[in-house]
């Protein structure tokens, strides 16, 4: 290559360079891709050319002589160019390479794909939000989304801000824990605040065994043992399983394909239940709790969290063939909305739209896929802890934030699209906890009180469909 | 708060049913976004969609109710068929359960909408025309049988999805004009709205079941 057409390419690869950076991002993402991309295309002509020179020594120096020049005086992409060319041209293999590269991450950032796009978790950054349709929103309430997005950015760089002391109040909470200086009401109060994910593991697993470690110690082999004992059995369930292995986080990377680890823990957790608990089987929705339990704790803690959810914090029936107990819980729920936020149970009762099409989904799978990560993962701290009350005071809490906005809308398809978009931008779990913990205290009695009246409701219903369904049949 | 003018006429409500993994919400997803959704969370309870279509030079609004496909949940979204005035079948044609299911869900869509609900029997994944467990003629016949409309579609392709949600509407618009279908009927599935005038209710799978005569 001579020199003008090794420019002329250089040229053309830096405009890749900084099209990526100019075209593809909103400001942040934009800083960070001009940055890593201009500097690895950087370190990789400096690599190629320390390769090729046998006075390595000279040539590193030159090279973090070169890398702190950029640092310090902020060069720009075309600066580097002239940069690059004046070195020499060997270059054109390593800045070919920086490119491909670079094209490649764009294609995954396009995606959401990219690695540098994942939370601790691995859930990809990207907004799954972009494609709504906001064909059925009023124009007053685009601005009420739209605000919920602002609100996220806001709400995102104050904890970048706030991190530091979030995790130091942790750590000098754990101290006292650790040392067995606190009770389990002062835990009640920390864990409401979040916890960070620095010590999740910790105390969901102390939160789990609280529940179930009796059953635990008896049998400490008994997960894999349900696991090795059932190993080619037939099993109604597993095609089911299967099919929503893939399905169950789809926005996470470590639930990609069937090879990864995450999928393969997931399978014999969810088989493991499965086996564990032959009424249930598997029913949508305890996958995706599994899932959650697996992004925290190894494959058995795991295990014992799905047990402890369904079979200690739910009440019986929850999961089983006609989901009577979370049939029943929707009604509960309404009863409290009706009491609690009346202008939304009248606004819905008007419109005669059924609370439960949306909050089903909440109870079945304890928000996961329904709300935005971090706000879920808020809930599923205290859920753990303190059990099913959580699910309806922030099944409460979400309607009372969205109190006002529900009211203004006038039509049925109206009320459903803006729920479907609304609960996805719940990003402020902070303002959602404070409304859920304000609502007063939440008395296991009267739930109870409630749950037994309307089961007997449910009941019948579900009696009626029967005969129904026979009537049908005979006349068949 | 004062509502514009309509710019619609009619909105028709539809359910989409069938086995769990046949490719219900892909089926919606490329309805109404016009793309393929390979990692589509699966279904809890229902999920919404619409789209704006035109029909004889009607504007109408589909109002799409996409139910969960396990089993246990038909216990739930039984109570969604209520007001349908489409409802698309799916099955998966590299699956064969999922086709022997059919009746079961013909029997369902058939007692718990109305006599003049269309039902729209689609074969998803014709993509996937090598692992072919069911054949066209086959489900043709099956259509045919049962006074169905049918087609073989593709999510994943978006061969035949646009024709099988606007067949469908087809069908259900040729009902009204004929007379077939009657809108102030309970429950038809249909709300007319006049472009300024007031709105009708009897739409959406929660009504009590009353008679509710549309505001047309």
């Amino acid at each position: 290559m001579n020199s003008n057409s090794e420019f002329e390419f250089l040229r053309k690869s830096f405009g890749v360079l900084q099209r990526i950076a100019s075209i593809e991002f909103d400001q942040a993402k934009s800083k960070w891709s001009t940055l890593q991309y201009a500097e690895r295309a950087f370190e990789s002509v400096h690599i190629g050319r320390s390769r090729t020179n046998e006075n390595k020594r000279r040539k590193r120096s030159k090279s973090e002589h070169g890398r702190s020049k950029y640092r310090r005086k902020n060069l720009s992409t075309s600066d580097l160019l002239v940069y690059s060319v004046s070195s020499g041209g060997e270059v054109v293999e390593a800045i070919k390479c920086a490119v491909a590269e670079a094209q490649c991450s764009l294609t995954q950032i396009r995606e959401g794909k990219h690695p540098n796009f994942r939370d601790c978790y691995g859930f990809y950054r990207i907004d799954d939000d972009i494609d709504f349709t906001f064909e059925d929103i009023p124009d007053s309430l685009r601005k009420t989304i739209k605000n919920c997005e602002k609100e996220k950015q806001r709400f995102i760089d104050k904890k970048l801000h706030k991190a530091n002391e979030f995790e130091k109040d942790w750590e000098f909470f754990m101290e006292s824990w650790n040392n067995n200086l606190m009770e389990d009401r002062d835990l009640k109060k920390q864990v409401r605040k979040g916890i960070t994910p620095i010590y999740r593991q910790k105390i969901w697993t102390y939160c789990i065994n609280k529940r179930v470690g009796l059953k635990r110690n008896k049998n400490k082999d008994y997960y894999r043992n349900l696991l090795k004992r059932n190993e080619g059995r037939s099993n109604p369930n597993i095609k089911q399983i299967e099919l929503d292995l893939l399905r169950s986080l789809p926005n996470n990377s470590k639930f990609q394909t069937f090879m990864s680890d995450s999928v393969i823990k997931l399978r014999n957790v969810l088989v493991a239940f499965s086996w564990h608990c032959e009424q249930i089987g598997y029913c949508q929705g305890l996958n995706r709790i599994a899932a959650i339990a697996l992004l925290v704790l190894p494959e058995e803690d795991a295990f014992w969290c799905l047990v402890a959810i369904v079979e200690h914090i739910l009440p019986k029936d929850y999961y089983t063939n006609v989901l009577l107990g979370a049939q029943t819980d929707q009604k509960v729920l309404r009863d409290f909305i009706m009491k609690l936020v009346p202008k939304v149970y009248n606004k819905l009762e008007e419109k005669r739209v059924d609370l439960s099409l949306f909050t089903l989904s909440w109870f079945l799978a304890v928000f996961v896929e329904n709300l935005p990560v971090e706000t879920y993962f808020r809930i599923w701290d205290s859920f753990l802890l303190e059990g099913d009350k959580i699910l309806f005071r922030f099944a409460i809490a979400i309607f009372k934030k969205i109190e006002e906005d529900i009211c203004k809308l006038n039509e049925n398809p109206e009320i459903h699209a803006f729920m479907r978009i609304i609960q996805r931008s719940l990003y402020d779990h902070h303002t959602l906890a404070d409304i859920a913990f304000k609502l007063g205290p939440f008395s296991k009695k009267s739930l109870a009180n409630k749950r037994e009246l309307y089961l007997e409701e449910t009941k019948k219903e579900l009696e009626e469909w029967k005969k129904r369904e026979s009537r049908n049949k005979t006349i068949e | 708060m004062a509502a514009g003018p309509y710019n619609y006429s009619y909105i028709f409500k539809y359910i989409i049913i069938g086995d769990m993994g046949v490719g219900k919400s892909c089926l919606l997803h490329q309805f109404t976004e016009k793309k393929f959704m390979a990692d589509c969370p699966h279904t809890i309870g229902v999920e919404f969609g619409t789209r704006i279509i035109e029909v004889a030079g009607q504007k109408i609004k589909l109002q799409i109710w996409d139910t969960a496909g396990q089993e246990r949940f038909r216990a739930v979204t039984r109570s969604y068929y209520r007001g349908a005035a489409g409802a698309l079948m799916v099955y998966d044609i590299t699956r064969r359960t999922t086709y022997n299911h059919l009746s079961s869900w013909l029997t369902d869509a058939r007692n718990l909408t109305n006599p003049n609900t269309v039902i729209f029997l689609i074969g998803n994944k014709s993509d996937l025309d090598a692992q072919r467990d069911v054949t066209y003629d086959e489900a043709k016949q099956f259509a045919e049988e049962n006074g169905l409309m049918f087609l073989e579609c593709s999510a994943k392709t978006g061969e035949n999805v646009e024709d099988a949600f606007l067949d469908t509407a087809k069908k259900i618009y040729k009902n009204i004009q004929d007379g077939s279908l009657d809108l102030n009927a309970a429950e038809s599935g249909v709300q007319h709205k006049p472009s300024n005038g007031p709105r009708g209710a009897n739409l959406g799978g929660e009504s009590s079941g009353n008679k509710d005569p549309c505001s047309c």
